[in-house]
């Protein structure tokens, strides 16, 4: 019998970045507390899962980890990237209909290349689903609703040169949170122009507006670009009591967002609000994925819950107006900025690892081909790291690349070796679902 | 000495131990319409035999009467007074329909809303049974104890509360357990006293217990109170009589194959493994701890049919087998034909396997089949148990990584139908197998052996200075250096209490599992979050030496 949600519950209640950080032992054992109390791993409607190990060659089908997996990698996080991967298989075995993945640590601030952890996350859980799931059942269309109040910059960052990942991000404006990016602007490299949405909202923005701009734009375009497969990454920082940012949403509006999403798979991001929101979020969220009542699911204390001001709900009006303007004109744009970009693109990106203090510089070149998606090449520096100093020259062959654009991109690795001056060599082979040491 | 009883759904056995060996044994009919008339019996045929009704020092029993009260669903009205506060909407989740009290007691047990019953909630009162249980009781026990009280006043029958079910999260669970309790308490106070005249007429005066799910014992005056928890004795009794009769140290697969059924359970260092969660009655999950098993539908009086694809075995049962007399062919007569087992007509037997030969099949290719068919049964349901097992979810990353599949290395029978078909099972497995003598009593044997258990859980929050044990609604104020050897300290202390207060001689008490978290406030370890759960040390009163294996 297909279950409505599946549900792969992971706590890691002995897992800690230290002993004060948000990301501690307690963040959710009050989740658990209540989830147990209600009783919802009882119910015939949803069926609890284990979450898996995930394998090395999981993690590095998404990610370069300098110098080495091992190094960075704790067993945590691949019990809660496995948890992805577990809830990722029972949806397209159709043992559930969808599938919650409540699992920590979190991830979407990892980036495809990582020296460390940054914004708590050392491996992007998402990503590394949305890379098996492209491996194992040939997913097409994925698109991914960041739910998060920090903007999803690691899974924007992975996704950015692929036009088959749509990634829309709402959260509160980098203007006054972490981790300060997520404007309109980045839309996307030029082949994937369009395919990256970024919608900052002001401080103190709740439920209502939450709501207008998924009703008004967030909605519409899902229906347009009609994903095969559509992920929300659930993180629960937007909640009125959450003490890392400003924002107004409640648990109701919470779960009113999962109901109306309908994601096939949600996989559980931040949200450090442990006591006063957590329980009562997940409840709601959990409910509103089985398609159970969760109108009940409602905060005892609604004391620090404010209205929404005219700034918010204009800000909201605005980013609707701009967001589909955007969405409408992006065929145009696209290809306005392939014929400037010609046959490569190049963004250097200075990249902070604010948990660990690490200082990246990356210089990211996508080659283009006019048979093939093209290939990659990544130039990462870091400073502060374990090891203190190191770089790496990475190539990344698209699953899609071409023999030519496979044996180009090795080149590039094998030359830069050459000339010296990096300490480390990779070429991330998706045609062969390796990474390789050069 | 001791008396050990098994009421069953067939047969009442009885059985007297001294010195860890079965000095007799007595199998009856159960009487359904006076349970007291087998019951004697029963006590007779052991008593003639050992004239030791005075030498007892105790008597216990296994009986499947809540367990009978649930199917027949001949149950008392009973009145749930259910405070949910926000959250899942529990109205469907109960076996009656509850009345909703507003009011709120949070995760960490502060009550937020004091609860008040709804003014109209007296009128239908007097005399029916209620149940009292509020979301997160077990953290904060006060408003169930306030609506207790309202309702006494009101004029209410027993008032079962739900935290004093188990001390354990699951507000479904202890609310589902109330219920069941509130409902079979009249009929097991009934049964109790029965069984007690009946003692008392064979002269036995010796303390009587009561099994429980957990394969543990609990004296009558508690099992009056839990009668939840007497609730699927039946394998529970079997497994503890496994315990006293070959105390397994490897891991090992235990099948009591019976008439009906084969129950099956694992073990590991010396214990059977417990399910993660608890009992399921009647479809509704309740707090009752119980063992880790499964049940087939595979006994010696299965009936067999032929189909087109082989042979179906059971579910029914349509009497006993053909040998003895019986309508239809059984898993018996199979044995019987194949020399696996030796009372009854041979001939007969052999009627019976050739009714399902094909043409030109010998009877005793026939026998073949069914025993092959009957094994394969059993074996996919153990390899089915051994994957469920590893799919238990948990919540440590130790626990995952470190995870290894159960993989037994023994397997055990007792049950009238083990001799038959457990060496075949045990050959499927590539495993030894041990079928102890006295397996065929192996229930009552549990009965007699199996140790009273209690377990305690205590709730300690040290930022809030709170520490709480909720089975008995009792909190205290503590600070802020309290310790998890504090805390058992003071649990085994309250075991020793309770122990004590019911006449069980306290034997020691062990941690079933503890937990500490720190809690940080504003960058700051304001405290700790201690849960404890400690239990009188389970077992048996003694273990077979040198009685049974093979």
């Amino acid at each position: 019998m297909t279950a409505p949600l599946g549900l792969v519950f992971f706590p890691a209640v002995d897992w800690m970045i230290s002993e004060t950080h948000p990301e501690r032992q307690e963040r959710l054992i009050y989740t658990y507390d209540q989830i147990v109390e209600e009783g919802l791993l009882d119910l015939a409607e949803i069926r609890e899962y284990k979450p898996r190990v995930a394998a090395r060659r999981d993690i590095e089908r998404t990610h370069i980890v300098v110098p080495d997996l091992k190094d960075i990698v704790t067993d945590a996080h691949l019990v809660s990237a496995g948890g992805t991967l577990t809830a990722a298989d029972a949806v397209m075995k159709r043992e559930v209909k969808r599938a919650f993945a409540l699992v920590r640590p979190p991830g979407h601030h990892a980036m495809r290349v990582a020296h460390g952890i940054r914004g708590f996350c050392t491996v992007n859980i998402e990503a590394i689903m949305i890379d098996y799931l492209r491996k194992t059942y040939n997913a097409g269309r994925i698109a991914v609703v960041d739910t998060d109040v920090h903007h999803g910059d690691g899974t924007q960052e992975i996704f950015y040169h692929d036009p088959d990942t749509l990634f829309i991000s709402f959260h509160q404006d980098g203007h006054t949170l972490y981790p300060g990016s997520g404007f309109m602007e980045e839309a996307g490299s030029p082949y994937a122009f369009g395919a990256n949405i970024n919608l900052p909202l002001l401080p103190e923005t709740g439920d209502r507006g939450v709501h207008l701009l998924f009703d008004e734009l967030i909605r519409p375009i899902l229906d347009d670009f009609q994903p095969d497969i559509l992920i929300n990454s659930a993180g629960q920082d937007n909640h009125y009591t959450d003490m890392l940012a400003s924002m107004q949403v409640t648990a109701q509006g919470y779960a009113r967002l999962a109901d109306k999403l309908k994601a096939d798979i949600a996989v559980l991001e931040g949200g450090y609000s442990i006591e006063a929101a957590l329980p009562y979020v997940n409840t709601g969220i959990v409910l509103a994925m089985a398609g159970l009542d969760y109108s009940h699911v409602i905060e005892p204390d609604q004391r620090e819950l404010r209205a929404e001001g005219n700034h918010t709900t204009a800000r909201v009006a605005q980013l609707i107006r701009d967001g589909r303007a955007l969405w409408s004109a992006r065929g145009k744009l696209k290809a306005e900025k392939i014929a400037k970009a010609g046959s490569s693109w190049t963004r250097k990106k200075p990249i902070y690892y604010d948990t660990d203090g690490i200082r990246e510089m990356q210089t990211e070149t996508a080659f283009y081909c006019p048979k093939c998606p093209g290939y990659l090449t990544i130039d990462s520096s870091a400073w502060g790291s374990y090891f203190g100093e190191q770089s790496a020259f990475i190539a990344v062959v698209w699953a899609a690349s071409c023999p030519d654009c496979g044996k180009k991109a090795y080149d590039a690795v094998l030359r830069a070796k050459k000339q010296g001056g990096h300490n480390y060599f990779f070429v991330q082979d998706k045609t062969k679902d390796l990474l390789e040491r050069i | 000495m001791l008396l050990g009883i098994d009421v069953g759904g067939t047969f009442t056995d009885a059985v007297i131990i001294e010195n860890g060996r079965v000095l007799c044994k007595a199998k009856r009919h159960t009487t359904h319409g006076n349970v007291t008339d087998g019951l004697l019996a029963a006590l007779d045929g052991v008593l003639e035999n050992s004239g030791a009704a005075d030498k007892l020092k105790r008597a216990a029993i296994s009986t499947t009467l809540v367990t009978n009260a649930v199917a027949t669903g001949r149950l008392p009205e009973v009145k749930i007074f259910a405070v949910p506060g926000p959250g899942f909407d529990c109205r469907k989740a109960f076996p009656a329909p509850p009345v909703i009290v507003e009011g709120y007691t949070d995760h960490r047990g502060q009550n937020v809303r004091h609860a008040k019953l709804p003014s109209a909630a007296g009128d239908f009162l007097p005399g029916v049974p209620a149940v009292v249980s509020a979301k997160f009781s077990v953290r904060n026990p006060e408003s169930e104890l306030a609506l207790e009280k309202e309702l006494k006043a009101h004029g209410a029958g027993k008032v079962v509360t739900g935290h004093s079910m188990s001390g354990l999260l699951g507000f479904i669970r202890r609310t589902n357990s109330a219920y069941y309790t509130a409902a079979t308490l009249d009929l097991c106070g009934g049964f109790f006293a029965l069984v007690r005249e009946g003692l008392k007429r064979r002269a036995i005066n010796a303390p009587l217990y009561v099994l429980k799910a957990d394969g543990g014992t609990m004296p009558e005056n508690l099992a009056a109170r839990y009668t939840a928890e007497t609730y699927f004795t039946g394998p529970a009794a079997s497994v503890m009589g496994i315990k006293a009769l070959v105390n397994p140290g490897r891991r090992a697969v235990s099948l009591d194959i019976g008439g009906t059924t084969t129950d099956i359970a694992f073990w590991e260092n010396s214990r059977p493994l417990f399910g993660k969660r608890g009992a399921k009655i009647n479809g509704y999950p309740t707090a009752v701890r119980a063992l880790h098993l499964s049940s087939v539908p595979v006994g010696g009086d299965s009936c067999l049919t032929r189909t087109e694809s082989g042979i179906a075995i059971g579910p029914r049962r349509m009497g006993p087998a053909m040998a003895l007399g019986g309508p239809a062919p059984t898993l018996t007569d199979a044995f019987l034909l194949l020399r696996l087992d030796d009372f009854g007509d041979a001939e007969k037997a052999r009627a019976a396997m050739h009714s399902l030969a094909r043409p030109g099949e010998t009877p005793e290719a026939v026998a073949d089949e069914v025993m092959r068919t009957a094994a394969d049964k059993i074996v996919a349901v153990i390899m089915e148990m051994i994957e469920e097992y590893a799919l238990e979810p948990v919540y440590r990353v130790e626990d995952v990584v470190k995870a290894r599949k159960f993989a037994p290395e023994l397997v055990i029978g007792v049950g009238g139908a083990a001799k038959g078909l457990v060496p075949e099972i045990a050959g499927r497995l590539g495993l030894p197998f041990d079928i102890p003598a006295d397996a065929l009593v192996a229930n009552a044997v549990g009965a007699a052996a199996a140790r009273p258990t209690i377990l305690g859980v205590l709730r300690v929050d040290t930022a809030l200075g709170s520490c709480i044990l909720p089975q008995a609604a009792q909190g205290m104020k503590i600070d802020r250096n309290f310790s998890v050897r504090e805390g058992e300290r003071l649990l085994t202390e309250w075991l020793r209490r309770e122990a004590e207060r019911s006449g069980v001689e306290f034997h020691g008490a062990e941690t079933v599992w503890r937990e500490e978290f720190p809690v940080i406030r504003d960058g700051w370890r304001s405290g700790s979050i201690i849960n404890i759960a400690m239990q009188l040390t389970p077992g048996v009163f003694f273990t077979a030496k040198g009685v049974g294996g093979q």
